[in-house]
């Protein structure tokens, strides 16, 4: 089962990703690509996000707090 | 995809080289874009005085002046050698910060050239930092002439907003610039349009970079620069400066022995890769068409910095403005066509 990290910049999803790939206790079970999310996943219109096994979500939420990243849990 | 990919990869490089994260690295489509964007939302966050040097390019001196009513000047001390010259500066920016008897008259934004344009003579940018971060006033500079060859840090330095061109020493094609941005700083938006995320909201998104980027983004360009800095890079900005420095050492050498005193050399004691000059009967204009029939590409007039040309004392000269692809048997041609000219 996967989730998705949201992303209001760009910039900021390829920086999470970067961080997501380099991090080795991650599993690899989402794709790591980003991806542009749906209209009705984004009240504001148009974000960016990051799809990853559900069990991770835990962990990168903590990585990328750590590096001031701003982003929303999908479920 | 691709072409985020590029462009954050561009980020990455020039995060790397100015001390940020790649995040706060927003692209323009030149310095003077970055600049005004700066200036003008600096200013209109923080309002009271402006302060400039007196070697500043008019893509500072022309917003500021736009821009406030109060900008103040101060003194580059040219005559001076370190560390006195430093001193000096930094007493020149105290007493114009003093003027004045009410907090609108402030000075609340300091902008500062990092490398004159006109006589590349650095400015001392990590105590003029410093200074300000003490007082509290935004820190604005102007890289367009020392990005790729002297060391500029973000957050060493106490930046607020280092402003760069693609098309000089980082080696781009024209057509970009970047504002790279200090850590905890966000300035009202001056430019607003398509952000590709957020597209509801009615104001640019809150997260830099894409706060400052409205509208498409030159990729070629940005694509060309991110070339150009892995070049800086490998090379290294020192070694790259070093290299200059000679050049423009050995031509004002060479100049000295062949032309004695028809020719005028402008602050010759600064070796920063240009060597500014004048021939006595000589418009420079006519010595410039002159060497570019030979196919030496120089740049004659005021070089848009008025203010710079004032301070040294001249009315228009001729700039040579070496690279890392210059080389010592260009720099004898130069001579030997300058000398040749009666």
């Amino acid at each position: 089962m996967y989730g998705r990290l949201a992303f209001e910049s760009i910039t900021y999803a390829m920086r999470a990703r970067e961080l997501l790939v380099a991090d080795r206790q991650i599993a690899r079970g989402g794709s790591f690509n980003i991806i542009r999310l749906r209209q009705n996943e984004t009240p504001r219109g148009c974000a960016y996000g990051i799809e990853l096994a559900r069990e991770d979500l835990l962990r990168a939420a903590a990585i990328l707090s750590n590096a001031r990243i701003k982003f929303t849990i999908l479920q | 995809m691709e072409g985020a990919k590029e462009v954050y990869a561009a980020r990455r490089l020039a995060a790397e080289l100015f001390g940020a994260s790649p995040e706060r690295v927003a692209f323009t489509l030149n310095t003077t874009l970055a600049l005004n964007v700066a200036i003008k939302s600096a200013h209109r966050d923080k309002g009271g005085a402006i302060l400039i040097s007196d070697l500043e390019h008019n893509s500072v001196y022309r917003p500021s002046v736009m821009e406030c009513s109060d900008v103040r000047i101060f003194d580059s001390a040219l005559e001076l050698s370190e560390p006195e010259r430093t001193e000096a500066i930094l007493e020149s920016i105290k007493e114009k910060c003093s003027h004045g008897s009410s907090r609108f008259d402030e000075v609340r934004v300091l902008v500062c050239t990092a490398a004159s344009n006109i006589i590349g003579a650095s400015m001392p940018i990590h105590e003029i930092g410093k200074f300000c971060r003490e007082r509290g006033i935004f820190f604005i500079v102007d890289g367009a002439q020392a990005g790729g060859t002297l060391s500029l840090d973000v957050k060493r330095d106490f930046i607020d907003v280092l402003c760069l061109p693609s098309h000089k020493g980082l080696y781009g094609p024209m057509g970009a610039g970047m504002m790279i941005l200090g850590e905890d700083v966000n300035m009202q938006t001056y430019l607003e349009g398509g952000s590709g995320v957020n597209s509801r909201d009615v104001i640019m998104p809150e997260l830099s970079p894409e706060r400052y980027e409205a509208g498409t983004l030159p990729l070629p360009a940005i694509a060309g620069l991110r070339r150009g800095m892995e070049l800086v890079k490998a090379k290294t900005p020192e070694v790259i400066y070093a290299h200059e420095a000679k050049l423009s050492a050995y031509l004002k050498r060479l100049l000295r022995q062949k032309l004695d005193d028809r020719v005028k050399l402008y602050a010759p004691q600064f070796d920063g890769g240009i060597v500014l000059f004048s021939l006595r009967g000589y418009d420079s204009e006519e010595v410039a068409s002159l060497l570019d029939e030979h196919g030496i590409a120089t740049r004659a007039g005021l070089h848009c910095s008025p203010l710079a040309h004032d301070r040294i004392g001249s009315e228009g000269a001729v700039r040579v403005s070496f690279g890392m692809f210059n080389t010592p048997r260009e720099v004898v041609e130069l001579s030997n066509v300058l000398a040749s000219i009666k």
